[in-house]
């Protein structure tokens, strides 16, 4: 009985340590704790909102350190090299050029334009089928075509070596893939199989991707396509009326 | 008459001072110990308050350097463009084989050579195969000989394919030639024609 008693003193006597006790143990787990997590989330989060913040500054910067009338400029001369579509007019006109510089004559052109609308609709449908995708595919902002076609011409060994180096700087690029050559009497009949790519316009990134930059590599292309190579392909061609009004009449 | 306490249990009264030292200090850390982790809990509410606050800055600045760069997109558009389609150009332009250097090559050499070439075709795979006439054996020895020397372009492979014919009609042959060279990027004043 006096041994209860003495707990029960001793317990009153103790009341605020076990109280403040009773209190941390607790304050720890059911406050402590989870403000500790909520601190460390917040600042992952605020971590990953400077990054990004810091990544939007240097877009941006490197956005207003650009001249809109330069870039023109630059994206006019990339655009003979490699037109968005495939510019059939002043292709033929080109290789017609190329073909008289090198004193061949040209017997025939063959396009392909089933294999080029058969691959222009895979590219659709495939692009198509990735927009229903959730996840943005980066190939999407890549839409690449290529036209190949051949050029059967009449000439001589120089003229053949001629017409591959002409062809070969010619500012509007063309890609020698084969070529063949067989002799008949005094002259030679050569087919040229070649690719003239064109590139549509890329789509437009999500907001939250880096600004390429534009290295050295690019930079010495530009020069080389600026210095070294020939535009045979100049030509203007009046903007005129295509197609029918009305298709019934 | 002057009155004096004597103390008759002096163990139990030092026993009892001692008690009440130790609960004073007992009490006194609780509370300390109490107040630092009411502090500690302040401090990070506080600190939470801090980050709170930043958050909200990063995220107003964040929101203007958007609709800056949203005011730019033409230009992240054309300079867009402009990279996508140099390095198209440079891949592809490193990737073609120099067929006129090649032909410039067998230029040289047929001019040399009595042989005749008369055909010469190519495959993307990097394979030339050449066919022509020769007046003699020896002749076709010669060609080959040219074709494998050390001038560039240089050819990897010299292969005499075929070789039919006799010493009174001439001969017959084929070669094929392997090329590894890439790229018609490379700037070469030397080219006359």
């Amino acid at each position: 009985m006096n041994q209860k008693s003495f707990n029960a003193d001793k317990l009153k006597e103790y009341f605020l340590p076990v109280a403040v006790l009773v209190v941390v143990v607790l304050i720890i787990p059911f406050a402590f704790l989870p403000q500790v997590n909520r601190i460390r989330f917040q600042a992952e989060e605020l971590g990953k909102g400077k990054e990004r913040l810091k990544l939007l500054e240097d877009k941006d910067n490197a956005l207003l350190a650009m001249s809109l009338e330069e870039l023109l400029a630059t994206r006019s001369a990339v655009l003979t090299a490699l037109p968005q579509s495939q510019d059939l007019a002043r292709l033929i006109v080109g290789i017609g050029r190329i073909a008289a510089l090198s004193e061949v004559g040209i017997k025939s052109m063959d396009f392909k334009p089933g294999k080029v609308a058969t691959e222009s609709a895979k590219e659709a449908t495939s692009s198509v089928k990735q927009n229903t995708d959730s996840q943005p595919s980066k190939q999407d902002s890549k839409v690449k075509g290529e036209l190949e076609f051949n050029v059967s011409v009449v000439g001589n060994i120089n003229g053949l070596q001629r017409f591959l180096s002409l062809v070969e700087k010619a500012k509007r690029i063309f890609l020698v893939k084969d070529f063949s050559a067989t002799s008949e009497e005094t002259s030679l009949n050569i087919t040229f199989k070649l690719n003239a790519p064109y590139r549509e316009l890329p789509k437009l990134s999500d907001i939250n991707d880096p600004l390429p930059t534009f290295s050295t590599k690019e930079e010495e292309l530009f020069s080389k396509l600026d210095r070294l190579f020939i535009d045979y392909t100049n030509i203007i061609i009046p903007p005129g009326k295509v197609g029918k009004d009305n298709l019934f009449r | 008459m002057a009155e004096t306490d004597i103390n008759l249990l002096p163990e139990i009264t030092a026993v009892e001072v001692k008690e009440g030292v130790f609960r004073k200090k007992i009490n006194v850390a609780a509370v300390f110990v109490l107040l630092v982790v009411i502090a500690v809990l302040l401090g990070a509410f506080a600190y939470r308050g801090i980050i709170l606050l930043q958050a909200r800055n990063i995220e107003n600045e964040q929101k203007k350097r958007e609709e800056s760069i949203r005011n730019q997109v033409e230009k992240e558009l054309v300079f867009r463009e402009i990279l996508d389609k140099l390095n198209f150009l440079s891949q592809e332009l490193n990737n073609t084989p120099p067929y006129s250097k090649i032909a410039a090559k067998l230029n040289i050499i047929a001019k040399k050579s009595t042989v005749s070439i008369n055909s010469i075709s190519t495959s993307a795979a990097g394979e030339v195969v050449l066919g022509g006439e020769a007046p003699t054996s020896d002749t076709v020895d010669k060609l080959v000989e040219g074709l494998t020397d050390d001038t560039k372009p240089g050819f990897s492979s010299v292969d005499l394919v075929d070789l039919s014919g006799s010493v009174a009609d001439g001969y017959k042959f084929s070669i094929r030639i392997i090329f590894p060279d890439r790229g018609v990027l490379v700037e070469d004043e030397s080219e006359e024609f």
